[in-house]
């Protein structure tokens, strides 16, 4: 019998018990939506995590503070020392200090930072207005979003001139020197887009022109993201604390990768429910065709030919669970992300997608339920090949 | 041996031949003798009527005939090929082709339309869907059933039914059509017309029948009687023997019947 014949032949056993077909095809579609909803949403949230974190390049970059000890210290000189390890491509430091911020009557407590534009690179900073200042510049400065919603700025703090009354602790100083204050008015360049704490970035060289002579920490640039951990040895040595953020990724992927485990175990379990219904629809449908088939073969149809007739019907409810399934699944993901893209935007917020699928994935979970349903059509297949026509035809 | 052969003018040779054949089943634990040595003869373009009490082993041996039942000994060959040496697929191969059978009750692919149910016996045999369609309406036509093409086959009557079986039975141009107390369930009217369908598919299209009945009247229709007691065969009369050569075998069944087949 040609296949076609076969097809169309199981199509239309199918099609002439429609509830039943439909039945079986619903469970196989709502076990597959589950599982491609699952994983999308776990994909979604591991996604969202890592991307906000990182880019790329932050892989390769190692944070150096000063340990609890005190006599420990990020100076010029272990700067160079920085540089001189293996495979370091940069590094920069930066300084942190208490302020008063100034504009007009409105005064905020927040904090300065003195950092270079190749520290402000590392960092990966997002301005939402303006530019960044030149490290030679003595008078332009970022503010971040909460110092200017802080500020009576009026929304727009670009070209704004502010006033900084910085406090020095004595750690930053040279030995026995005290902690001092200086004052500056700075006009802002541009804001960047933090709405935590308010803070001011300042050229380095602003706070070491005051006298300045150690970091608060420093970032370190690997040639290479493999190189991290060894260099983060290398500088633990030293006595000082380095972090990497490749640390908390790999932490939160080891997490994602549980959290996967478990919502496909709950997909899997989902998946041998729906494959028992059809086994049983496929069952219930061989006793009541036996004297059909009976017939069929005593007409000249091959054990192969009805083999294949049952495997088929398997394969096609599969199919047609599979194929309704991942569309209700990646359908409701898709709802839902625009859902959340418009709440987002109408309440001011950044939109998340928190449902997220690949294209192979949807794929191998198709051809995998497929494959499903054509592993659970062998064993009626089989007996339904084996039937022996005279006793099918005798039989009632 | 009491069936004595009444062959005197065969020149041709038997269409199908039995030898010795032997069948016993098993109940419980004895075995139950059905066949007891049968040897028969059946030449190209009779009209064989196999007549028999019930139990006698009337089914079995038709069974066995068309493939279905390995005998315990004997042979059976058909136009000299050994039935039983060939492979369960190559005796399935044969049903498809050189077998067109009716049995008492009518049997139907039960999510298939009329056509598509005679069409059933050509799709098995590897024809494309759009060409036994064709060749099943025109089957169809012969009989006056056209307009019940599209129809549930349970939907019709039980002559129609049957009718539509005999189509199904001849639309892949068999060599014998075997038919077990085709008219069994129906009214004596049906079975007059149904009868008379069987006879012109053996004078028109020279097609040799084998059929098992109760009915004494239909003796009119044969060629040859073949009476069967206890597993054996008691007498053999031929009434007149027409024989077919091979050559002479009209290619398609279909083209030969002229018009209407009633």
């Amino acid at each position: 019998m040609r296949f076609s014949y076969l097809l169309y032949l199981a199509y239309r056993n199918l099609f002439s018990h429609k509830m039943r077909t439909i039945l079986t095809a619903g469970g196989v579609a709502i076990s597959v939506g589950f599982i491609v909803f699952l994983i999308s949403f776990g994909l979604g949230l591991q996604r969202i995590s890592t991307d906000q974190i990182t880019n790329l390049e932050a892989l390769q970059v190692l944070d150096v503070s000063i340990a609890k000890s005190k006599l420990l210290s990020i100076n010029d000189e272990t700067m160079n020392k920085f540089t001189k390890l293996g495979n370091v491509e940069e590094a920069h430091p930066q300084v942190s200090s208490a302020t008063k911020i100034s504009y007009g009557k409105s005064s905020i407590d927040g904090v300065a930072y003195g950092k270079n534009t190749e520290y402000l690179k590392l960092e990966d900073i997002k301005l939402t207005a303006g530019r960044q200042y030149t490290n030679e510049s003595t008078d332009e400065a970022i503010i971040n979003v909460a110092a200017q919603n802080q500020l009576a700025t009026g929304g727009d703090a670009l070209g704004k001139e502010i006033t900084l009354d910085v406090v020095i602790r004595s750690e930053l100083l040279p030995k026995d020197e005290k902690a001092k204050q200086f004052s500056k008015t700075f006009k802002i360049v541009g804001v960047v887009n933090d709405k935590s704490a308010p803070f001011v970035y300042v050229p380095l060289h602003i706070f070491t022109d005051n006298g300045v002579v150690n970091y608060s920490n420093a970032k370190v640039k690997m040639l290479n993201k493999n190189d991290v951990n060894q260099a983060k040895l290398q500088i633990e040595n030293m006595g000082l604390k380095a972090s990497s953020i490749k640390e908390t990724i790999d932490q939160i992927n080891q997490f994602f990768s549980i959290f996967q485990v478990i919502l496909i175990s709950f997909g899997g379990i989902a998946i041998l429910v729906a494959a028992l219904g059809m086994f049983n629809t496929l069952t219930i449908s061989l006793i009541e065709k036996t004297r059909e088939v009976g017939f069929m073969k005593a007409l000249g149809t091959m054990r192969h030919d009805v083999y294949w007739l049952f495997t088929l019907e398997s394969v096609l409810i599969g199919a047609l669970g599979s194929v309704v399934g991942v569309a209700s699944g990646v359908g409701l993901g898709v709802v839902l992300n625009s859902a959340i893209f418009g709440l987002a935007s109408s309440t001011g917020n950044q939109a998340v997608e928190l449902f997220y699928i690949p294209a192979y994935l949807i794929f191998l979970i198709l051809g995998s339920s497929v494959l499903v349903s054509l592993l659970t059509g062998v064993y009626p297949a089989r007996r339904a090949a084996k039937i022996s026509p005279l006793d099918a035809m005798r039989y009632e | 041996m009491i069936g004595d052969m009444v062959n005197s003018n065969s020149s041709g040779l038997p269409i199908i031949d039995i030898i010795g054949l032997n069948k016993s089943f098993a109940v419980g634990k004895n075995d139950v003798e059905v066949l007891k040595g049968i040897d028969l003869e059946i030449l190209p373009g009779e009209f064989v009527l196999l007549f028999g009490h019930s139990g006698c082993g009337k089914s079995t041996l038709l069974n066995t005939l068309i493939g279905l039942e390995r005998p315990t000994s004997g042979n059976i060959s058909l136009r000299g090929r050994d039935l039983y040496s060939m492979s369960e697929d190559a005796r399935a191969k044969v049903r498809q082709d050189r077998f067109g059978m009716v049995h008492q009750q009518a049997n139907w692919i039960k999510s298939l339309n009329v056509v598509e149910n005679v069409a059933y016996s050509l799709m098995i045999a590897g024809y494309n869907r759009r060409d036994a369609v064709k060749r099943a309406e025109h089957a169809l036509e012969l009989f006056g059933l056209a307009e019940y093409a599209r129809y549930t086959p349970t939907e019709l009557s039980g002559g129609q039914q049957q009718k539509v079986s005999i189509c199904r039975a001849i639309v892949n141009n068999p060599w014998i059509i075997v038919a077990d107390e085709p008219t069994g369930n129906l009214d004596t009217v049906s079975a007059e017309e149904v009868m008379k369908i069987f006879k012109s598919i053996n004078e028109q299209a020279k097609r040799t029948i084998l059929m098992v009945s109760h009915n004494p009247d239909y003796e009119k229709y044969a060629t040859k009687l073949v009476y069967m007691k206890d597993g054996l065969i008691e007498k053999v009369v031929s009434r007149k023997t027409v024989l077919v050569d091979e050559d002479q075998y009209p290619s398609d069944l279909l083209a030969m019947a002229r018009g209407n087949l009633l």
